[in-house]
């Protein structure tokens, strides 16, 4: 069943990306521009002695944490991250200073002729060693009454999980550039989040805000790569056109974009289910820990969102988590799709399915008798507030998969799994109440148009135009009637940070609500009007004892992966995907499959064969030949569908959806893998290496 | 940084060239590029440059009744589209980069470029290939399997080129190519497994097992071949440890971003194992 | 020897006749990109990886961050820029259009390019043939299905054209 506002139109920029015109930062001609080169450390940890810089040609500058008139910090969540190393370094690929001028070439060779001398220390590079100190984070909570003394235990199964780092591997590299036309710095660039950067400007330059312009081009794709790192790139392009008084741009290669840029943190989850005399699954402990790379970033929160998915769908009271995240020296890792999601969801999954398999029932079984339901509480002892829809889920996903018989039935070196998930729609906490305070406006002109004015993003997901055709939708206008370009700071309220799958139901529903206001004045030849989101009014939260509600709202998701693995090669070739999401209304069917479809062959990559490691600090997998991402001939159609169930909040109905595809493939994919091989997996990326050694050690 | 450049206009114009300059040949180039490639776009080669794909006489395929020559500089998707050349070979290019690689990349640059991964070499090994060298003193044949003696190392002397390849027509019962990549398409090998071979009477006759990415240099096993030929399927699959054990003595596999060691010499055991079952039902 | 500078090239280039008078050796996307403002061929890898640089060169794919001018000689280049106005363009726009197989854009003209080459030579492509064929050209946003059922529609709506 479908709503009108389901029914698929043309993107809006559609026609300038198939034919080649439109123009991303790199592609943008900067007149009397210069370009600007990082200089990176090279030692994971390390004191700085002394830096020669060669004597410079003219029109040449060299940038250096000295030029920055106020804060050397990139203001995440603490304030701990350095725009440019000073005294120490702590990781291989730390910027120490730019070079800027107008030859690259020239740019090189002045690189090469710049002396670092350090004085190296011990780096701490591995999480292990890591945890020979005390964590730089760390977070715990109850949910229900964990007492061990009351608790009618009669068995417990313990296990951990690993997963590794995953590139989020947007096609165009991260990009950058400014113009200082005094007093205004402008810059603009690949960007998912306008307004982090006019922030991290404010903190470095000490501006006023009305000096500070952040300006959005056109982005080729972000995956969260580009939520936190694009400040780093717009301070320093700030800094060079401030000091240079020319516009300055940098494009990373893609090989430094590789090595040093932020990625999904490394993480290991151990688990302990408890048992009572009837085999009911009674409590649940979780432990989690996180490797945050040299700072700390938005390691915080994707540490408290993994924390509060790690329940699961599954009400299984008390649960306990701690979690605790350690300091390496390695680049900051940071936002990528689903944010802490998909560690949680291959550690619960499989968990429910190894569970399953020593309690000899169907791992479908298994979770069917523990779903959460309206009403229930979530991890955080907030409230499922509104219908969860997962028996239903469940029926359409055995409906159209056939699970059960292909899990019954499975052939020699034949798999298939499931996996049940959700995804908590927009920022944790009260980030939506207390930090974003979300803001949009809508112009209406004379001639019956109307603006969309919001900092969210296009970014590949096609929010210009969903956030259009919720608009035109509400106006009962055409939706050539609605204009809506590329935001900026200068012209775009902060309507919050392109991130959390918030865009389409936080943003979304802003604008929809303050379409009535627009529609009660439509008479009127010119104006604007504003709004802010309103919270529920019955949602709680307290960030001390992490109490309540977590998020605003959920959504939910089956995946089903069948597979066959090759024992002559250890490889697994997938079959079958089947998805069902319960994202309330889709507001574009169109977009939705291609948000369902990317989000599960990324997470299909992160499942099977993106690979990261560094060793002494340094990345091995620095190229798009060595770190591997799925290519067309990798996996089969995924056949998809969505449930009806529209969110009373939500603009038409419509739940976030951008991450909730990639965060519950793994473990079904891993579930496949295992019922295939006959060997249990507990890590991340499931390669034939890593089959072939498990196969080896479980077999003995 | 010096850069020079020579555009020769004539096969013998660039074995002249080669004969009095220190000079870097380049093919496709499609290995060339990532190699020397800096952040800046730039290039740098430490010799003149000297580009031989446009040279008419070092490129197409030409054949007689023993066996197909391809000349060096021949495009990769060319030699696919040519009717002459052997399926076998064909399958181990095919799965050489993508199309737009395979359309750049040539069978000499593949060569000369010596890669412990390079797709085409397991089978021309299988095939006994032979090579011409060409330089102004004249012309000279060497056998693939002596031409690679380390990685990225060959026995052509810096006056010579490679002129072409000579692949003999061979009659064959079964053959196969494993290509074993990080994903399914435009991949660099973990391993590669290359084995081809008639059935006479029964028999297993003229087997020729070569072994890509699974040591410093593509590797024919030829006592294992011996071993086999005039043996059943069967037969050799039950003395199966001795076939091991002379694969685990030759093929010297490595760790490394793509694979490791043990992964590699198992599963290149494992598709000889299910190649030489192929030959049991016949 | 001749010298870097004064090489020169003649070639064809989305249909117009170029002379390029200079270093032989610089990258081809880059010549493309910065001497004629082909900002249509993008850089992704610069490695011959992704795709995102693929031109046509003489009616068959390649990567122009992986080729020279030299290597264009009397040749015909064509991009996006000299492909969107045609009618097989119009076909295949239609088709991605059809199959959402178009986000963030970045790897598009090279999917554009990439299509073009296979209904050249294969005007009907089985759907393994097309992922066969594409998998050189990258894409991080679609999942590949949505550009795979494109390259279909064109084919079936473009019988004939190809």
């Amino acid at each position: 069943m479908t709503s009108e506002i389901s029914n698929p139109v043309k993107r809006l920029d559609f026609d300038e990306k198939i034919n080649g015109s439109i123009r991303y930062t790199a592609d943008m001609e900067l007149p009397n521009g210069l370009f600007a080169k990082t200089l990176r450390s090279e030692h994971a940890y390390a004191q700085i002695i002394n830096i020669t810089t060669p004597s410079l040609p003219d029109g040449y500058f060299i940038i250096t944490s000295k030029d920055i008139p106020h804060n050397n910090t990139i203001p995440v969540v603490e304030n701990d991250w350095p725009i440019f190393a000073e005294e120490e370094v702590h990781y291989i690929g730390e910027p120490i200073l730019l070079i800027v001028g107008p030859d690259i070439q020239m740019i090189e060779n002045l690189m090469d002729q710049t002396i670092i001398e350090y004085a190296p220390f011990k780096p701490t590079l591995t999480l292990k060693e890591a945890m020979q100190n005390p964590p730089h984070l760390e977070l715990s909570y109850t949910k229900g009454d964990f007492d061990h003394t009351t608790l009618k235990v009669l068995d417990k199964f313990e296990e951990t999980f690993e997963t590794g780092l995953q590139e989020q591997a947007y096609l165009e590299t991260q990009s950058m550039m400014a113009i200082y036309e005094a007093p205004v710095i402008k810059v603009y660039g690949s960007m998912q989040c306008p307004y982090y950067i006019k922030d991290a400007l404010q903190n470095a330059l000490a501006f006023s805000p009305e000096n500070i312009e952040v300006y959005q081009n056109p982005t080729g794709g972000g995956f969260g790569g580009k939520e936190d790192f694009p400040s780093v790139l717009g301070v320093h392009t700030a800094l060079a056109a401030i000091k240079s008084g020319h516009p300055v741009k940098m494009i990373y290669d893609r090989s430094e974009d590789l090595s040093y840029t932020t990625k999904r943190h490394p993480c290991k989850i151990k688990l302990t289910t408890y048992f009572d005399e009837n085999h009911h699954l009674v409590a649940r402990e979780a432990d989690i820990i996180l490797d945050s790379g040299a700072y700390t970033g938005l390691t915080n929160v994707v540490l408290q969102r993994l924390s509060f998915s790690i329940m699961g769908v599954y009400n299984i009271t008390p649960l306990h988590v701690s979690a605790r995240a350690y300091k390496t020296h390695k680049p900051p890792n940071g936002a990528f799709r689903g944010f802490g999601g998909p560690q949680a969801f291959f550690a619960i999954e499989s968990h429910m399915n190894h569970i399953a398999s020593r309690l000899g029932v169907n791992p479908l079984d298994l979770r069917n008798a523990y779903l959460v339901k309206q009403g229930d509480m979530t991890s955080t002892e907030g409230k499922f507030r509104h219908p969860v829809k997962l028996p239903e889920l469940v029926w359409r996903m055995e409906t159209m998969s056939d699970y059960r018989n292909h899990f019954a039935e499975s052939e020699e070196y034949a798999g298939v799994g499931i996996s049940l998930f959700l995804h908590g729609c927009g920022f944790t906490g009260s980030g939506e109440k207390e930090l974003l305070k979300s803001k949009v406006s809508l112009a209406k002109f004379e001639d019956g148009t109307v603006e969309i004015k919001a900092s969210s993003t296009e970014i590949g997901q096609g929010s210009l135009t969903t956030l259009s055709k919720i608009v035109a939708q509400a106006l009962e206008i055409p939706i050539d009637k609605v204009i809506h370009k590329l935001p900026s700071t200068a012209n775009c309220p902060d309507s919050g940070p392109t991130v959390a799958s918030r865009t389409t139901m936080i943003v979304g529903k802003i604008l929809y609500d303050l379409c009535g206001e627009v529609k009660k004045r439509w008479n009127e030849p010119r104006f604007e009007v504003s709004a802010m989101y309103k919270y529920p009014s019955d949602l709680f939260w307290n960030n001390t004892e992490l109490k309540g509600d977590a998020y605003p709202e959920y959504a939910w998701g089956a995946n089903v992966v069948r597979v066959t693995f090759n024992p002559v090669t250890y490889e697994v070739d997938v079959k079958d995907i089947w998805a069902v999401y319960d994202i309330g209304t889709p507001i574009d069917s169109k977009m939705v499959k291609g948000q369902i479809d990317g989000g599960i062959v990324q997470g299909l990559g992160y499942a099977s064969m993106e690979e990261m490691n560094h060793i002494a600090g340094k990345v091995l997998q620095n190229r798009l030949s060595t770190y591997i991402i799925p290519c067309s001939a990798d996996f089969p159609e995924i056949k998809s569908a969505t449930l009806f169930n529209p969110f009373e909040e939500g603009p038409f109905g419509a739940r976030g959806l951008g991450e909730l595809t990639l965060v519950g493939i793994a473990p079904a994919y891993a579930a496949a893998v295992e019922q295939a091989t006959g060997v249990k997996v507990n890590a991340l990326p499931i390669t034939p290496e890593r089959l072939r050694r498990l196969i080896h050690e479980q077999r003995k | 940084m010096v850069k020079a450049f020579y555009y020769p206009r004539s096969l013998n114009d660039a074995l002249e060239q080669l004969s009095e300059n220190e000079i870097l040949l380049i093919a496709g180039g499609t290995d060339l590029v990532v190699k020397t490639i800096h952040w800046t776009g730039h290039m740098d080669f430490n010799k003149t440059l000297m580009p031989l794909s446009h040279l008419p006489a070092l490129r197409g395929i030409s054949t007689d009744d023993t066996s197909v020559t391809i000349f060096a500089a021949t495009s990769l998707n060319t030699i696919l589209g040519h009717p002459s050349v052997p399926d076998p070979i064909k399958q181990a290019i095919r799965s050489i980069g993508s199309e737009s690689i395979r359309n750049l990349g040539t069978l000499g640059g593949n060569i000369c470029n010596a890669s412990p991964a390079g797709d085409s070499l397991p089978a021309l090994l299988g095939y006994d290939a032979m090579l011409t060298l060409q330089s102004v003193q004249g012309k000279r044949m060497v056998k693939l399997a002596d031409f690679i003696h380390a990685p990225g190392k060959t026995r052509i002397r810096p006056d010579e080129l490679l002129l072409s390849v000579t692949i003999p027509k061979l009659s064959y019962d079964r053959y196969r190519f494993s290509k074993i990549g990080q994903r399914k398409g435009c991949a660099i090998s973990k391993l590669s497994v290359f084995g081809i071979g008639r059935i006479e009477n029964g028999l297993i006759s003229d087997i020729r097992l070569s072994y890509g990415a699974l040591g410093p240099v593509p590797i024919r096993i030829t006592d294992a071949e011996r071993f086999m030929n005039r043996k059943s399927a069967s037969e050799v699959l039950d003395n199966w440890d001795i076939i091991e054990n002379s694969l685990e003595t030759q093929l010297k596999p490595i760790d490394d971003l793509r694979s490791d060691a043990a992964y590699r010499l198992e599963v290149a055991l494992n598709l000889t194992k299910e190649f030489i079952a192929s030959f049991t039902h016949c | 020897m001749n010298s870097e500078n004064e090489f020169s090239i003649l070639f064809n280039l989305n249909g117009d006749e170029i002379h390029y008078l200079g270093d032989p050796t610089r990258r081809l996307l880059n010549v493309l990109r910065e001497d004629y403002h082909l900002t249509g061929v993008k850089e992704g890898c610069g490695e011959g990886e992704c795709g995102a640089c693929a031109i046509l060169v003489d009616g068959h794919l390649y990567n122009s961050c992986l080729m020279m001018p030299y290597q264009i000689n009397h040749k015909s280049v064509l991009t996006i820029e000299g492909f969107r106005d045609s009618k097989r363009f119009e076909i295949i726009s239609r088709a991605f259009e059809a199959a959402g197989a178009v986000q963030c854009g970045f790897c598009t003209p090279g999917m554009v390019m990439a299509t073009e080459a296979l209904l050249r030579k294969n005007p009907h492509p089985l759907r393994d043939e097309i992922a066969s064929f594409m998998s050189g050209n990258l894409c991080r946003c679609t999942g590949y299905d949505m550009i795979i059922k494109a390259v279909m529609i064109a084919s079936e709506a473009g019988d004939g054209l190809w």
